[in-house]
């Protein structure tokens, strides 16, 4: 496996056998990089968080008594926050005076990265559905049209909303809707199509409502679909990325990732791609999946770099596994080093955080 | 299961297969890479795993060493014994790791329907039980879930048995506008409006043969598709013989 394969090969079937072979790569070891997680940081649920009663209980966490003297928890008196409550703060106002005089602590309720702004404490799960913030960027598919909006799937509990108010009509950008613009809903966007949208608020019940009012955002045109887990998007300054190689990348922060061919300048109306387009789209498809696969956090850095070093081996090698250790590997040493790099001069910007690639290592620590 | 798709989505893919270069850069007729593990589960005669990219099939295969008991526990089940009668290597799929929805049972009963027919013709000593639990699902089930299930079969019969029966195999070829593709990916199989199955056997003699999709395909193409999947076939048979032959 080491000696590139030729077409041939990579024409023919290629089964191998785990169990033989004693060091199949399976998925990136971020300890082998030098990574040193801190047992403070990951936390798997009924991990102890604190103590001290100063913090707020956030997502992900629990309260729980503890018996004076054993030093044991017990769960019975202990509230379990809900991983999607809203108001954690406020829940926590409300049991003030029944947790009075017992002792308790505060405990991880899912496995992930222990997290705390200010006195809220929460722990971010490494893998679940997205939860959702005002301002990011998603991509959705529409799976219905209702009455006056469309219900998205956007990778949330619960389904999406996009009203026909958040949308931007061609040409008409500030007038009121009307039936006649509900007839044609369908014109605009139908059942299947992919759209990227702006969250505009998070609902009591978690629920996203979604809208394009602005002409980055809408349907989004050939190409294809792949899908990550949410957290290994990188929160960043912009979500769409077309990159040098012919490719426009938009990585939705519910992890649905859409990657297509630039659309030509001179005509918009040509629909294909060429086979050399197709196959640089493929690379990138296959770059922004082995990151994933490997826990890479995703942002345009780290799909560029897994691009550069993945250019010279054939696409369809990229889906192996072996391959796919190899570049992620590379990238993740190289962000590394990016990283120690740029905390000399004192940190900030917009380069990696350490939280970012440890995040990214704790959920194959985690799972 | 079909997904749902957009149409610019639907259109890419189908140009993607028509130019030979397909969502995951592989040509028409390369399949991807296949991870085999063999005798993971210590409860099972023998067991065996076949991941094919995001698929992942783990197969177990029990022998019934008290076939009485067997004919009484079938009758009480009812479900499975319309399989059990016909012949007595029984057939189970089981997709619960996937989600519990109609398409993902629907999924299930197809592949068992289809793994049920391919070894009706393999005659055992003893019953025996092939239960199949799907643990992920990116399309080309039956091809997976038959390598698996060849390579337990063959860790678990005899050999004297083996050598007088030869195991069959399915293949799928999926035909997508001009061009034929095997190892279709769900997207591509959500497009692909035709696909040939054929059961091969270690002889490559073919056993099964399968048409299914919205499409209808002419008979040239047809034949086409049934020669290609014979040769795939015969590939995937010589890969599983040589891997299981190392173990030995």
């Amino acid at each position: 496996m080491q000696s590139a394969p030729d077409d041939e090969e990579l024409d023919s079937l290629s089964i191998r056998l785990v169990g033989l072979d004693e060091n199949y790569p399976v998925r990136l070891n971020w300890n082998d990089l030098g990574v040193q997680f801190s047992k403070q940081s990951i936390v798997v649920p009924g991990d102890r968080l604190t103590r001290s009663r100063e913090f707020i209980p956030g997502h992900g966490t629990l309260r729980r008594t503890v018996e004076a003297g054993s030093g044991n928890a017990s769960f019975a008196a202990g509230r379990r926050q809900k991983q999607n409550d809203d108001n954690a703060e406020d829940n926590d106002e409300d049991d003030e005076d029944e947790d009075e005089e017992g002792a308790w602590e505060l405990a991880a309720s899912v496995a992930g990265r222990q997290h705390v702004v200010n006195k809220l404490l929460c722990v971010l799960p490494g893998r679940s559905r997205y939860a959702g913030e005002i301002g990011d960027v998603v991509v959705g598919r529409v799976q219905e049209v209702a009455s006056r909006r469309w219900r998205i799937d956007a990778n949330a509990r619960l389904q999406a909303t996009l009203h026909l108010s958040g949308v931007l009509l061609p040409g008409e950008d500030l007038r009121r809707k009307s039936e006649e613009d509900e007839r044609a809903m369908r014109a605009v966007l139908a059942e299947g199509d992919l759209v990227s949208a702006e969250v505009q608020s998070v609902q009591a019940d978690g629920s996203l409502v979604l809208h394009t009012r602005n002409a980055r955002y809408g349907r989004l045109g050939q190409g294809t679909l792949v899908r990550v887990p949410p957290a290994l998007i990188k929160r960043s300054k912009t979500h769409f990325h077309s990159l040098p190689c012919g490719v426009t990348l938009v990585l939705g922060m519910n992890g649905y990732c859409w990657c297509g061919p630039t659309p030509g300048q001179s005509d918009v109306r040509e629909p294909l791609a060429s086979p050399a387009d197709r196959s640089e789209v493929a690379r990138v498809r296959a770059c922004v999946r082995l990151l994933a696969v490997n826990h890479v956090p995703l942002y345009d850095t780290s799909v560029m770099q897994a691009y550069e070093v993945a250019r010279e081996s054939p696409v369809a090698l990229l889906s192996r596994p072996d391959e796919q250790l190899r570049v992620a590997r590379l990238v993740a040493e190289q962000l590394l080093t990016a990283e120690v790099g740029e905390a000399q001069p004192g940190g900030g910007g917009f380069g990696l955080h350490s939280g970012d690639l440890i995040s990214g290592g704790a959920l194959s620590a985690v799972h | 299961t079909r997904q749902l798709l957009s149409e610019p989505e639907r259109q890419y893919i189908f140009d993607s297969v028509q130019d030979a270069v397909r969502i995951d850069g592989r040509q028409c007729l390369a399949y991807r890479q296949a991870a085999l593990r063999l005798d993971l589960l210590c409860y099972a005669t023998a067991s065996a795993q076949v991941s094919l990219g995001e698929t992942d099939v783990l197969v177990s295969v029990r022998e019934e060493d008290n076939p009485g008991a067997t004919a009484q526990q079938q009758g009480s089940t009812g479900s499975s014994a319309s399989s059990s009668s016909s012949g007595p290597v029984s057939v189970w799929v089981d997709c619960s790791c996937l989600g519990s929805g109609p398409e993902q049972q629907q999924l299930a009963d197809e592949a068992q329907a289809h793994l049920s027919s391919l070894y009706r013709c393999l005659r055992t000593p003893t019953p025996v039980f092939v239960d199949i639990l799907l643990l992920g699902y990116d399309g080309d089930l039956l091809d997976a879930a038959s390598i698996a299930a060849s390579a337990a079969l063959m860790r678990a019969l005899p050999a004297s048995l083996l050598s007088a029966q030869a195991l069959p195999l399915f293949a799928t070829v999926h035909r997508i506008g001009s061009q034929q593709i095997v190892d279709a990916n769900q997207l591509e199989e959500s497009c692909s409006m035709a696909r040939v199955t054929v059961g091969v056997d270690s002889n490559g003699r073919l056993v099964a043969c399968q048409t299914c999709g919205e499409g209808s395909l002419q008979f040239e193409s047809m034949t086409e598709m049934i020669e290609t999947g014979v040769r795939k076939a015969m590939m995937l048979h010589d890969s599983v013989a040589k891997l299981v032959a190392r173990v030995l």
